[in-house]
């Protein structure tokens, strides 16, 4: 186990200001539209939806959506908005490995926020949310709210476990009744065909990928030892020019290779800088 | 005076601790080159880096040059501040040592010992003075009265004179390239010469004789010791006639023996005959002529008169005395560095001053390093 005082961001500080946050954009999700359905093609109304209202039409929206009673009625075209059925089931997999420890900002603290939102915006909509560390802490919010008992489990997170993602991924049945999966760490120890084999029909999968600015974007550092503090394994490189062009290649193929893989599997993915709010995580994931 | 070094003399050797600056700057300028340690969740991805070609490696780059260039000019900045001078080709130095051999010089320097004050200046003087002398320098000495040359003391000048002797004129030798060399430090001041004095414990003994008595001072008063006057002689060496009675008389009023044998140790005056060149007279000898040893036609009232004077003049003090200022504690030995002679006064020109060049050229390094650092 790493030595967790090393990791410059190894822990969780958030308070209700995340909940008020985290309902406002609900809020705005609501009102702005209903959730993106499978990799972004768009809404459309599936079975189990509950209908909640109507909203004004957008250009190139599917028509399917179109309430073509309302317009026939109002002569102005609206949409329906819809959710699903009080009672599905939410799984967040939440990556708490010593890798999330990098920062700052801190990337176990940006998953954090947007494990909390999620919890928040699922609570909202009448599911059911099971978040999953990968440290094995769990949490099942049931009742239609998230408040004071999510705030305690993700104060209690902390980035030092040795295995990520993959682990968690491996033990699919923990989830097995979640009709929508969210993915949430730095993606970086797992293959994309691992983790888009968890989508099936009836089920939604989104994956967010956090890194830290260092990560993401680490600029001319000149000599530095690497570190990785999962495996401590170290590597030593000069961070010039020259260094910095392959690491974009490599880092940008990584992505790509998700982005194409999320596509294919009618998945929703976004790589993130950890200095990005959450809203704007969940906003670049679930549309709107 | 400087040190000698590398072909150089150098005027401020202390400056070269300075050089330590130009090496903390190039530790310091080391230190980065230690590698960072970062955490990152990205390992594998700078590992496809490091195997990719031409992605940049691990080496240690080396330390900037501009850095190099500044070292090299704090270099030269702290070897301008320590003063090099060449040594011109062919040019010597003369040092001039004054000697005091008044009779101070040679009382006890401790009141149980054998060693005397001069001893210990000359000690003194080739722990400090000696060992900096170059191998071109001449040294010559002079007690006042007569001079010697050589790089040590004269040998013969370790006996204290028969004759009482004066200490030299300081004043007349205050010059770069100077040394006094006495027991007492001179109540002149002193600006260029330098000094090496050997103080020392006060020296019981006789100051005066009075009659057949002898006076001593014991470090604190006087003390008179009856019949403890030395034996002294006046010796004739084939004078004789008039003269040789009025000598007579003359040592018997002073307490003086007659002797017409062998030399001793107790003679404070002899009479001897001089050669035809002419009578002379020096501390403790006359030379007289026979024509000088009768009175002839003059009167003998002047003859005796000026012959009293005569005698009087070459008369020698009895052995061993000193007055009770040459006796008594003169302090602690010192020794005070003074400057150093100008070269040859015969047309040898002295060496280069190259603090200016190098002070130029501290410059022009720190200024290129400067321009080097990339902005």
């Amino acid at each position: 186990m790493t030595e967790a005082h090393t990791l410059p961001c190894p822990e969780v500080s958030v308070d209700a200001d995340l909940l008020q946050r985290a309902r406002s954009f609900a809020a705005r999700l609501e009102v702005g539209g209903e959730l993106r359905e499978e990799g972004g093609r768009g809404a459309h109304l599936l079975g189990g939806e509950e209908f909640v209202g109507h909203r004004p039409y957008r250009a190139g929206e599917d028509l399917r959506r179109l309430d073509w009673s309302l317009l026939a009625r109002l002569g102005q075209p609206f949409v329906k908005v819809t959710r699903r059925e009080a009672g599905e089931e939410w799984a967040v997999l939440l990556d708490t490995s010593a890798s999330m420890g990098v920062g700052p900002p801190g990337k176990l603290q940006r998953a954090a926020e947007v494990t909390g939102a999620l919890a928040v915006l699922g609570a909202a909509r009448g599911a059911r949310v099971r978040i999953i560390s990968s440290g094995g802490a769990e949490l099942f919010l049931t009742g239609g709210r998230a408040g004071g008992e999510l705030l305690a489990f993700l104060n209690g997170l902390r980035a030092e476990e040795p295995r990520g993602m993959r682990g968690l991924v491996e033990k699919a049945g923990r989830f097995r009744g979640a009709s929508r999966v969210f993915l949430v760490g730095d993606l970086l120890d797992l293959e994309p065909r691992e983790a888009l084999g968890l989508n099936r029909r009836g089920r939604s999968l989104a994956a967010v990928g956090l890194l830290a600015p260092l990560e993401f974007e680490p600029g001319q550092l000149g000599r530095i030892e690497w570190w990785d503090p999962e495996e401590e394994q170290r590597l030593v490189l000069n961070v010039a020019a020259e260094s910095l062009e392959e690491y974009e290649r490599c880092l940008n193929a990584h992505v790509d290779g998700w982005r194409d893989a999320a596509a294919r599997h009618r998945a929703a993915f976004g790589c993130f800088d950890t200095r990005t709010p959450f809203e704007e995580v969940l906003r670049g994931i679930l549309g709107g | 005076m400087g040190v000698e070094l590398a072909g150089l003399v150098w005027e401020r050797p202390q400056a070269w601790w300075g050089l330590c600056l130009p090496l903390l700057v190039l530790l310091a300028a080391k230190q980065p080159l230690r590698p960072r340690l970062m955490a990152t969740g990205a390992l594998s991805l700078w590992k496809r880096v490091m195997d990719s070609p031409g992605a940049g490696g691990s080496e240690r780059p080396a330390v900037p040059w501009a850095i190099w260039l500044l070292c090299a000019g704090l270099t030269a900045a702290v070897l301008s501040m320590a003063g090099p001078r060449s040594i011109a080709p062919g040019v010597s130095r003369e040092w001039l040592v004054l000697v005091d051999r008044s009779p101070s010089s040679y009382l006890p320097a401790e009141s149980a010992s054998d060693e005397d004050r001069l001893s210990r200046s000359i000690e003194l003087l080739e722990e400090e003075w000696l060992g900096r002398l170059r191998e071109e320098d001449s040294v010559r000495w002079f007690d006042g009265q007569a001079w010697d040359e050589g790089v040590s003391f004269p040998d013969a000048w370790r006996d204290a004179p028969r004759a009482p002797a004066l200490a030299p004129d300081w004043a007349q030798w205050d010059a770069p390239g100077c040394v006094w060399l006495c027991a007492r430090p001179p109540a002149i001041p002193r600006a260029e010469a330098s000094l090496c004095s050997s103080g020392g414990a006060s020296a019981p003994g006789p100051i005066a004789i009075d009659g057949e008595d002898r006076l001593d001072w014991d470090g604190d008063s006087l003390v008179r010791v009856i019949g403890g006057a030395p034996r002294r002689a006046v010796r004739l060496d084939g004078v004789g006639g008039d003269l040789a009675d009025l000598v007579a008389l003359w040592a018997d009023e002073r307490g003086l023996t007659l002797s017409r044998g062998a030399p001793s140790p107790e003679d404070v005056l002899v009479l001897s005959r001089a050669s035809d060149a002419g009578s002379g007279s020096e501390p403790g000898a006359l030379s007289v002529l026979e024509s000088e040893e009768s009175y002839g036609e003059r009167d003998p009232a002047e003859f005796a008169l000026l012959w009293s004077e005569r005698l009087d003049e070459a008369c020698l003090p009895a052995a061993g005395l000193s007055p009770v200022s040459a006796r008594a504690p003169i302090g602690n030995a010192i020794w005070i560095q003074g400057a150093a002679p100008d070269e040859r006064r015969d047309g040898g020109r002295p060496g280069r001053a190259w603090e200016g060049w190098l002070a130029l050229l501290s410059c022009g390094l720190v200024a290129a390093a400067l321009i080097g650092t990339p902005r």
